[in-house]
């Protein structure tokens, strides 16, 4: 299943950045999205940046990634530059539609 | 007591048929596909063709209860396949064995709505015409019961999500809520289904037996209110559900 910019962005930035490989970045981002009740198909930049506030710097801490704080804040520099356009529309944008 | 429960169906029918033109408005408007296909799921299934397939059943002129039939049973199935896509195109847009199980599920039902036809319009005793559709309708039975459960079971996957986002802000209470009723109307309607399929295998009559008519009753009232509290929510209820919510913050905070 396709991830969204949001999760494509967040990933780069690991490997780049942290110098973590594909699949470490990609699973840690992974649980902190499930912690937040969120998928990697349709996760928005917005929602993604509050789960980098939240809920990955303790996913990277369990990883031994050092410097977690400026890690973070080098990705919400790269969510800032991203669009809030996931590819598909996740259910709670349908449903927020049709009972409104 | 056969009364009792027509009147709930009743008022089953004229609620789908609301909410089922109201989402058809919206989709015009929206150009959205997830209304369009729920629209049409209420107004083609529990609307039009549920209730013209019991009318024709009951006439006693052929003439006039046959096409009757053909279109209610058409409607019937169609609405039905209508809702399969709904639940694949809204909950797993991009999974493939969704895709499938969407085209499998109304390939089975078309069978089962051109079996069932066939055998009301082969004969006019009803005895026989249940005996010759017992097969195509243990099908239908069996795609609809196995619908509602994908249904429950994504909308209880849906709002255990969304119960985390709340926690982080990032949901509604209102828009979570929607999936709780989204599960319980589709919970229901697997016992609702289940409960009818197994009392007509045992050869009861659902009009007759009290058991029967309450259950139909409070399946039909059940299905009724979930349906209006999720797509015509009344401001005081939403204005409960988000008063309930803060609450519960508070007491967690």
């Amino acid at each position: 299943m396709a991830s969204s910019a949001a999760f494509e962005a967040v990933q780069s930035e690991l490997e780049r950045t942290a110098s973590m490989d594909r699949w470490s970045a990609r699973g840690a981002i992974q649980l902190a999205l499930m912690d937040a009740g969120l998928e990697a198909s349709n996760v928005t930049s917005a929602q993604m940046k509050i789960v980098v506030d939240r809920l990955l710097p303790k996913q990277l801490q369990s990883q031994k990634v050092a410097d977690v704080s400026s890690l973070c804040e080098r990705i919400r520099g790269a969510l800032d530059l991203l669009g809030d356009d996931s590819k598909t529309e996740s259910p709670d944008k349908v449903f927020q539609r049709l009972g409104s | 007591m056969g009364n009792l429960s027509l009147m709930c169906l009743v008022v089953y029918t004229i609620a789908s048929g609301v909410v089922g033109v109201r989402l058809l408005q919206r989709a015009r408007r929206s150009r959205g596909l997830p209304e369009l296909l729920a629209g049409t799921s209420y107004v083609a299934a529990p609307a039009l063709g549920y209730p013209l397939v019991i009318v024709a059943s009951q006439l006693p002129n052929r003439a006039v209860a046959v096409p009757m039939y053909i279109i209610g049973e058409a409607l019937l199935v169609f609405g039905c396949c209508c809702f399969l896509f709904f639940t694949m195109k809204v909950f797993r847009p991009e999974a493939r064995w969704a895709m499938w199980a969407a085209w499998l599920g109304s390939a089975v039902l078309a069978w089962s709505g051109i079996g069932i036809t066939h055998a009301f319009i082969s004969y006019s005793d009803p005895a026989e015409i249940t005996a010759q559709a017992r097969s195509p309708l243990a099908g239908m039975v069996a795609v609809l019961a196995l619908s509602y459960v994908w249904t429950a079971f994504e909308g209880f996957r849906y709002y255990r999500m969304m119960r985390k986002r709340m926690a982080l802000g990032l949901a509604e209470a209102v828009v979570t809520n929607r999936f709780l009723l989204w599960t319980l109307s589709g919970l229901t309607s697997v016992a609702w289904i289940s409960y009818s399929a197994l009392a007509l295998a045992a050869g009861e009559n659902l009009a007759r037996n009290a058991v029967n008519v309450s259950v139909t009753c409070a399946g039909g009232i059940a299905n009724t209110v979930f349906l209006l509290l999720i797509f015509m929510p009344p401001a005081a209820y939403s204005r409960w559900v988000e008063r309930s919510a803060r609450a519960a913050r508070l007491a967690t905070a």
